[in-house]
């Protein structure tokens, strides 16, 4: 039996917005809690690792569908194939993870992404950056890692934005547990082409029910 | 093994994984930082290897007090989550802005120590002073002033009732007001109508959960305050297939999620209100044996008076009436108490009068307010409100329209309650499972009463009771601070020296800033009490700065507002103020002034230091096991609300039932009838105040501010970046103005636009969009500091520092309340609010 890969699923009908997991992957990503200095880069919710937004033909959706942009955690990421030094990369756990330790901050990944997934801070930061190669850096294009630095030992882990949202409307587990508790009501953004993403949606629902 | 979130949560939580990752799985250090090297806002201890510890505490952001667990080590909050009590998780939930708190705990505009104005009244110039001298020139000043030439406002905050009990019961201050008649009076003057008590929104429970239908007009659960755990439940209900409907000025995240919305104008939800109660009467769509059983609607009524036929004391419920009602088994008069049948409609002649039952009567009112009436006012087809009356009443009685929380505050809105309880009435829904149910909450003992601290209690008359006597009606005896306000201004009853102000912006927060601000200009003592710099701290004689909710356990226990279920929660402390610091919680400085002002009970006021012994006789008075609720931070007490049309006993009416036609009401003010007036007994049209002044002319709109999902009413949080840059993310970092109306007045998205309101002028900049009604301009409440804005010179004893107040903010959004009258407020619904109901012309900057 192979690995097992880790999965998302949102479900935007309990989702109310209240950017608890937007907050708390900021606190936990970007303000730089573990070297003791709080900083919250200007215009910090625009780099956060993930965040409301309504979309619509531009992923797939027909009219304005709030969904969350963040890193879809593709099987065939684009941002892979693109980089040019191998920082991109796929975990075994099936996290599409960057290194920055290997990122010449080339943007490749950043014009090649369909989902407009990644960001980059250009202003300077105080204090030093996070956790070693994944952490928020100025002037280096930035994405969800699913929190992988809280992982310790074998096993699952918690995201900052699993455990912020009181409302259930995130889940994250292995793969075959995730789409099992979809019920079979989620769907892949832009699924066309063909990136296969491990983050699942379930669109708000309308109408008699 | 199928998951869920709620079993992966529960297990980690027991297996301890949750509390321990954020401090065992923090991040390792690289080698080389990378980016320039710039001051950072603050920094903490050089890091040391240190405990993970989870403390127990609550929200205290809004007034829902959601118990929330904060995970930190020496100093620094590694998480932020809701706490449960592990079996009704239905019941428990925060938002984001808690998440908010890392940062809060650095904010720039903090007041460090106490200060003592260094100036003019005004001029936003302090200088530190000792806690001792603080507090000795505060006791020296209430020893100076009678206690009736007090008034004490308090807004919320960790510990709003000690100092209101304080003041009240033991200083003697009669004056002691908190700020809902700039909220949600409008809601309770309504309740009195129909239940016959002022029931504030915590009153009621909207089920959620188990409802098919709900109409939201003037509420939004999603981004409104006092929301998170009606949050949660409104999520569950979407989840098992609750469909909603809304009302709305603006499209949101609520009608994201709608399944079917209407941009309306603003305050003109009464209208469609009426046209939907208008099509249940219509067409008997209402629950005929609910009426009989539980609400007076078989009263036989004179018509040409009126009056009920006759009263009599109820046989059944000591001290509730009964009355004649025509029973439709024998066709005779009965009192309601011995009839089998009771009419709902019709008439008959006694003594030669006519007289009909209550419903009836309540038919004929409205028979004008047809959805065709509507829609000329609203713009909503007649044909949809048609259909969203037979909706509801096709899902009745899992089907209501939301009973609100905070105020829509326009000139229409207590009326606009009224009719939509009666609304709610005619479906069955009040107290019926999937309808609106309610509330229980247990009454915590007071600290003082815990420890026996007993003072003289008020010494004089409140004001509010000259106000009663002087044009005033329905005032909520303890929520008048506009009429407080009034009363400085006019020196009515009395003069009035001081005003003492806990965790209230009143500048901000009261219609009529400049008002606001001539009225504490007008007294000889000011004294803020607060965490941060605001509008109002600016006029302060004496500040005594407060520590955030996070970082100073409390002597009382709290219970969350609106779950109806009885929360109890422990708050403990879980940060340090950062170092040099000065700031105490409220408890503490009511214990140090009880111990210059009422030197004998010293030994008891330094009781309210000991929060533990506190709880643990709180909880026992309410037969709670304090060593669960102290091991878990809080238990839940009930096990549902009150699902029970009349609360389960005899309501507060003269007949005990839901009145659909008040009785005391029809005896006070039937010269009312047929007037667009608070105190018609039946159902009218009341313009919003807008209205009243003819059509909006091309450079005219209503301002309107909103409860946005990051900020809140403890103002503390516009002065995050992260609230900011959620604004800006949400482009709502200004005024937004409609297409149609920008491109008529030449203004373009970014650009200054001046507001003119009648009590003052703003600037701010304009966001276009096609996301709002036509005839608003909109933004979050309070993002606009006016002339509040500016800088604030401190003498700190490290130094003199400078602090720039909203320097984000500036000259970005409305405060509906700078560009308002105080004298504009509604009289006769306790004095309150119509902040949203004021028209501006808006030219460009």
């Amino acid at each position: 039996m192979g690995r097992r890969r880790v999965m998302m699923l949102i479900d935007m009908n309990s989702c109310v917005g209240c950017m608890a997991c937007v907050v708390a992957c900021i606190r936990e990503n970007i303000a730089r809690q573990n070297r003791g200095d709080v900083e919250i880069p200007e215009d910090a919710v625009y780099h956060a690792r993930t965040k409301p937004e309504y979309a619509g033909m531009e992923l797939g959706l027909t009219g304005d569908i709030p969904i969350f942009i963040q890193c879809q955690h593709c099987d065939n990421p684009p941002c892979e194939m693109v980089c040019p030094t191998g920082a991109t990369y796929i975990d075994e756990d099936g996290v599409v993870a960057l290194d920055h330790g290997k990122c010449v901050g080339c943007r490749a990944c950043i014009a090649a992404c369909p989902y407009g997934a990644r960001t980059i801070y250009r202003r300077p930061l105080a204090g030093e950056p996070l956790s070693g190669g994944e952490g928020f850096q100025p002037g280096y294009p930035d994405k969800c890692t699913f929190c992988r630095h809280r992982k310790r030992g074998e096993g699952l882990w918690t995201p900052a934005c699993i455990e912020a949202c009181a409302f259930g409307a995130r889940l994250f587990g292995y793969e075959e547990d995730v789409i099992e508790s979809s019920e079979g009501r989620a769907v892949r953004l832009l699924e066309a082409l063909g990136t296969e993403p491990k983050v699942l949606y379930i669109l708000p629902v309308k109408g008699r029910r | 093994m199928k998951i869920t979130r709620r079993n992966f949560l529960k297990a980690a939580i027991a297996s301890g994984l949750i509390a321990s990752i954020p401090g065992e799985a923090l991040h390792t250090p690289i080698e080389k930082p990378r980016g320039k090297q710039v001051q950072a806002i603050y920094s903490l201890q050089p890091r040391k290897e240190a405990k993970v510890r989870t403390y127990r505490s609550a929200c205290f952001i809004c007034g829902q007090k959601c118990p929330i667990r904060i995970v930190a080590r020496q100093g620094q909050v590694l998480t932020v989550m809701y706490n449960t009590d592990g079996v009704n998780d239905t019941q428990y939930a925060c938002c984001g802005r808690p998440h908010t708190i890392f940062e809060a705990h650095t904010l720039k505009e903090r007041i460090r120590a106490p200060l003592a104005r260094d100036g003019e009244r005004g001029s936003g110039s302090f200088k530190e002073i000792s806690w001792s001298e603080a507090l000795d020139t505060l006791a020296s000043w209430i020893r100076e002033v009678d206690p009736g030439e007090v008034i004490v406002f308090s807004h919320q905050g960790c510990e709003a009732g000690i100092v209101k009990e304080f003041f009240k019961e033991i200083v003697g201050v009669p004056n002691v007001t908190k700020h809902c008649d700039t909220c949600h009076t409008a809601i309770d003057y309504a309740s009195w109508w129909l239940f016959g008590k002022l029931i504030g929104p915590g009153g009621f429970r909207p089920d959620y959960e188990n409802a098919k239908l709900v109409v939201f007009m003037g509420r939004n659960p999603v981004e409104g305050i006092v929301a998170a755990p009606w949050t949660k439940m409104f999520a569950e209900g979407r989840r098992r297939g609750m469909r909603i409907i809304v009302f709305d000025v603006r499209r949101s995240r609520l009608t994201s999620l709608a399944d079917k919305y209407y941009l309306i104008p603003p305050g003109t939800d009464l209208a469609a209100a009426l046209a939907i109660l208008h099509v249940i009467l219509r067409n008997s769509l209402y629950d005929e044996d609910y009426l009989r059983r539980y609400t007076n609607a078989p009263m036989l009524v004179y018509t040409d008076t009126l009056e009920p036929v006759e009263l009599a004391d109820n046989p059944r419920i000591e001290g509730k009436k009964t009355y004649k009602v025509l029973d439709e088994t024998d066709g005779t008069i009965k009192w309601k108490t011995e009839a089998i049948q009771p009419a709902l409609l019709g008439e008959i002649v006694i003594g030669g009068r006519m007289a009909k039952p209550a419903l009836q009567l309540l038919k004929e009112a409205i028979s004008s307010y047809t959805p065709s009436w509507a829609e000329e006012i609203t713009g909503v087809p007649a044909g949809e409100l048609e259909w969203v009356a037979r909706s509801l009443a096709y899902e009745a009685p899992r089907a209501f329209i939301d009973p609100g929380y905070k105020g829509t505050r326009y000139r229409s809105e207590g009326m606009l309650f009224r009719v939509i309880h009666l609304i709610n009435t005619m479906l069955g829904s009040i107290g019926a499972r999937g309808g609106v149910a309610w509330n229980k909450k247990p009454k915590i003992k007071s600290p003082f009463k815990v420890l026996g601290i007993e003072g003289p209690g008020p010494q004089g008359e409140p004001l509010y009771k000259y106000w009663e006597e002087n044009g005033a009606a329905f005032v909520n005896h303890k929520c008048y601070s506009m009429l407080a306000i009034k009363s400085i201004l006019e020196e009515r009853p009395r003069r009035y020296r001081m005003a003492i102000i806990f965790n209230q912006n009143l500048v901000a927060h009261v219609q009529g800033s400049s008002d606001v601000i001539r009225a504490l200009k007008k007294l000889d003592y000011v004294v803020v009490m607060d965490t941060v710099f605001s509008e109002t701290a600016v006029y302060a004689d004496l500040i005594l700065p407060l520590p955030m909710f996070f970082e100073a356990s409390s002597p009382t226990l709290f219970t969350p507002s609106k779950t109806g279920r009885g929360q109890l929660v422990v708050v403990e402390k879980a940060l340090e103020p950062p170092p040099g610091y000065e700031v105490r919680s409220a408890w503490w400085i009511v214990k140090e002034l009880g111990k210059r002002l009422d030197p004998g009970n010293s030994t008891l006021y330094e009781m309210l230091g000991e929060h533990e012994y506190i709880w643990r006789k709180q909880a026992e008075d309410l037969g709670v096991d304090p060593e669960e609720l102290l091991d878990k931070g809080v238990v839940t007490l009930y096990k549902a609300p009150i699902y029970h049309p009349l609360k389960g006993k005899a309501l507060y009416t003269a007949t005990g039932e839901i009145e659909i036609l008040n009785v005391e009401g029809l005896s006070l003010y039937r010269g009312e009838v047929g007037k667009p007036s608070s105190f018609n007994p039946f159902p009218a049209w009341i313009p919003p105040a807008w209205m009243s002044q003819g059509p909006l002319g091309d450079g005219e709109a209503v301002a309107v501010d909103i409860c946005h999902r990051m900020t809140a009413t403890n103002m503390w949080i516009r002065y995050t970046r992260l609230t900011y840059s959620t604004l800006k993310w949400d482009r709502m970092d200004g005024v937004l103005i409609h297409r149609s109306k920008a491109e008529k007045l030449g203004i373009k998205d970014g650009d200054t636009i001046v507001l003119e309101g009648p009590g003052g002028t703003l600037k701010a900049k304009a966001r276009i969009t096609e996301d709002i009604h036509p005839a608003v301009v909109l933004s979050p409440h309070a993002t606009n500091p006016g002339p509040a804005e500016g800088w604030i010179t401190v003498r700190y004893r490290s130094g003199e520092e400078r602090i720039r107040l909203f320097h984000r903010t500036s000259g970005m959004g409305i405060n509906t309340n700078m560009l308002h009258r105080l004298n504009d407020l509604v009289m006769e619904e306790g004095g309150r609010a119509i902040q949203n109901d004021v028209r501006v012309r808006i030219r460009r900057g």
